[in-house]
C-alpha cells in the first residue's frame, strides 16, 4: 500500500476527528505534499456534506394509527384458536365416578336379571336368565363378598385377567369390576361361589 | 394564594429509556409501544427508504418492523440497546425487500418488470423532484440518492446506518455482525465510492 492509499484509509476518521495525533500528522503531512490526495480530500468532504444535507422523508400522519391497528390484528392472529370444548360441563370429582357407577348399575342389573330370572316360568332347564349370557356360573354369583385371593375364587379366569383384577379391580355391589382391559372391553366378574367364573361384558 | 396546579406530563413515558419501555411492552402496554413507534418511526421509515426509494413501501415495511417488535418483544434482551435491535429488524426486512425486487426484476414477465420500475423506481430511475421545491437542491438530493442506490449493498447498508441514521460504529457492528475494524474500513470505502459516483457533480471535482 503506497502512501496515498494509506492516507485515504484515514479519511473517514479524519473527517470525524477520530484520528490519533500520530495518524492526523500523517494525513496532514501527506496532504501538504500530494496534490492528488488533497483534491481527493476536498471531494470527500463535499460529498459528505451533500450526504449530510439529504432531507429526511416525512412519515404519513396516519402511520402511528396504522401501526397500532396492524399490531392489534397481528396479536389477534397470533393467539391460538380457542379449543372447542364439549358442551358438557367438566366433570367434578364425584362425577368422575359416574361411569363406574353406571357400570356398577349395569352389573347390578345383570345380577338382578340373573337372580330374579330364576323365578320366571318356562325358561327351560338352565337357570332362568342365563340363556343370553351362556355362562352357567354367572347365575350363582351373588353371595360371597370379594376375597383377597381372587384366583381361588375365579379358577377359570386367565392369569392375565386375574393379575389385572388384582391390580385395578374394585368391588361394587358384590361384583369386581375392572375398566377396559383392551379394545374397549370391560370385565365384570361376579364375586363367585365355589364354582367361580366370570362374565365378560362389552360396553 | 392558590397553589398552581401541577402540570401533569402529557406523555408518561417521555423520559423513560427505550429499554425500559420494552419492559412495559412485554407486560402488554400498548401506550409504551405507541411511544416507541413515535420515537422511531422517522428513523425506521428513512432507513428503509434509503434502501428501496419507495416511500409508501418504506412505510409498509416500517409498519411490519414495529409489528414484529411487539410480537417478538419477549425475545428482546435488555443487555443490548433497543435501537440496535430494531435497526437489525429493519435492515433485514429491507434486504429481503431488495432480494424480492431483484427476483422480480429478473423475471422475464413484463408484469414483474413493470412492478419494479413503476412502484419504486428501484435501481431503474431517479426520483422526480416535486415542482414546488428548489430545483437545484432537489436535483442534488436526487443525485445523492441515486449514488447511494448504486453502491453495492454491503457498503450502502454501512453508509446509511452511519451517515443517514448516525449510529455508532459499535452499533453498526452489532447490526451487521461484523467486527469494529471491518465496520470502519467498510464505511470509509463506501464514502470513497460515493464520492467517485458524485464526482461529476461536485464543485470541487477535478
Amino acid at each position: 500500500m503506497n502512501d496515498c492509499q494509506k492516507v485515504r484509509e484515514f479519511f473517514s476518521l479524519a473527517l470525524e476527528h477520530e484520528t490519533s495525533q500520530f495518524e492526523q500528522k500523517l494525513v496532514d503531512g501527506h496532504l501538504a505534499i500530494c496534490g492528488d490526495c488533497r483534491q481527493e480530500w476536498l471531494e470527500f468532504e463535499e460529498s459528505q456534506s451533500m450526504l449530510a444535507a439529504l432531507p429526511r422523508v416525512t412519515v404519513s400522519a396516519s402511520f402511528e394509527d396504522r401501526v397500532m391497528a396492524a399490531m392489534r390484528e397481528a396479536v389477534r392472529e397470533s393467539r391460538p384458536a380457542p379449543e372447542w370444548r364439549s358442551t358438557e360441563a367438566e366433570p367434578s370429582w364425584w362425577q368422575g365416578w359416574f361411569p363406574r357407577l353406571g357400570l356398577a348399575g349395569a352389573a347390578a342389573s345383570l345380577v338382578a336379571l340373573v337372580t330374579f330370572g330364576q323365578f320366571l316360568p318356562g325358561r327351560g332347564n338352565g337357570p332362568a336368565g342365563t340363556a343370553g349370557l351362556n355362562h352357567p356360573s354367572a347365575v350363582t354369583a351373588q353371595v360371597t363378598p370379594v376375597v383377597d385371593r381372587l384366583e381361588d375364587r375365579f379358577p377359570d379366569l386367565p392369569p392375565e385377567v386375574l393379575r389385572s383384577l388384582d391390580e385395578e379391580s374394585y368391588v361394587l355391589d358384590r361384583m369386581t369390576v375392572r375398566p377396559a382391559m383392551s379394545g374397549g372391553q370391560r370385565v365384570v366378574a361376579p364375586v363367585s361361589d365355589e364354582a367361580g367364573g366370570a362374565v365378560f361384558i362389552t360396553f | 394564594m392558590k397553589p398552581e396546579p401541577k402540570e401533569t406530563p402529557a406523555n408518561p413515558f417521555e423520559n423513560v429509556p427505550d429499554e425500559d419501555l420494552m419492559d412495559h411492552c412485554v407486560l402488554g402496554s400498548e401506550a409504551a409501544f405507541a411511544d416507541l413507534v413515535r420515537r422511531y418511526k422517522t428513523r425506521i421509515v428513512n432507513l428503509i427508504y434509503r434502501f428501496i426509494r419507495d416511500h409508501q413501501r418504506a412505510e409498509d415495511l416500517a409498519q411490519e418492523v414495529f409489528v414484529r417488535v411487539f410480537l417478538h418483544r419477549e425475545r428482546y434482551r435488555k443487555s443490548g440497546k433497543f435501537s440496535t435491535w430494531i435497526f437489525t429488524i429493519a435492515v433485514n426486512l429491507a434486504k429481503n425487500e431488495i432480494r424480492r425486487k431483484v427476483r422480480l426484476r429478473n423475471t422475464s414477465s413484463l408484469e414483474g418488470l413493470a412492478e419494479v420500475a413503476g412502484s419504486s423506481g428501484f435501481f431503474l430511475k431517479d426520483d422526480k423532484p416535486p415542482p414546488d421545491r428548489d430545483l437545484e437542491r432537489d436535483q442534488l438530493n436526487v443525485l445523492v440518492n441515486a449514488a447511494i442506490q448504486k453502491l453495492p449493498q454491503r457498503y450502502r447498508t454501512a453508509l446509511v446506518l452511519r451517515d443517514i441514521e448516525g449510529l455508532s460504529y459499535e452499533e453498526i457492528g452489532d447490526i451487521l455482525q461484523i467486527p469494529g475494524g471491518t465496520v470502519r474500513s467498510r464505511i470509509n470505502r463506501a464514502r470513497l465510492m460515493l464520492k467517485e459516483k458524485l464526482k461529476p457533480h461536485l464543485r470541487t471535482g477535478a
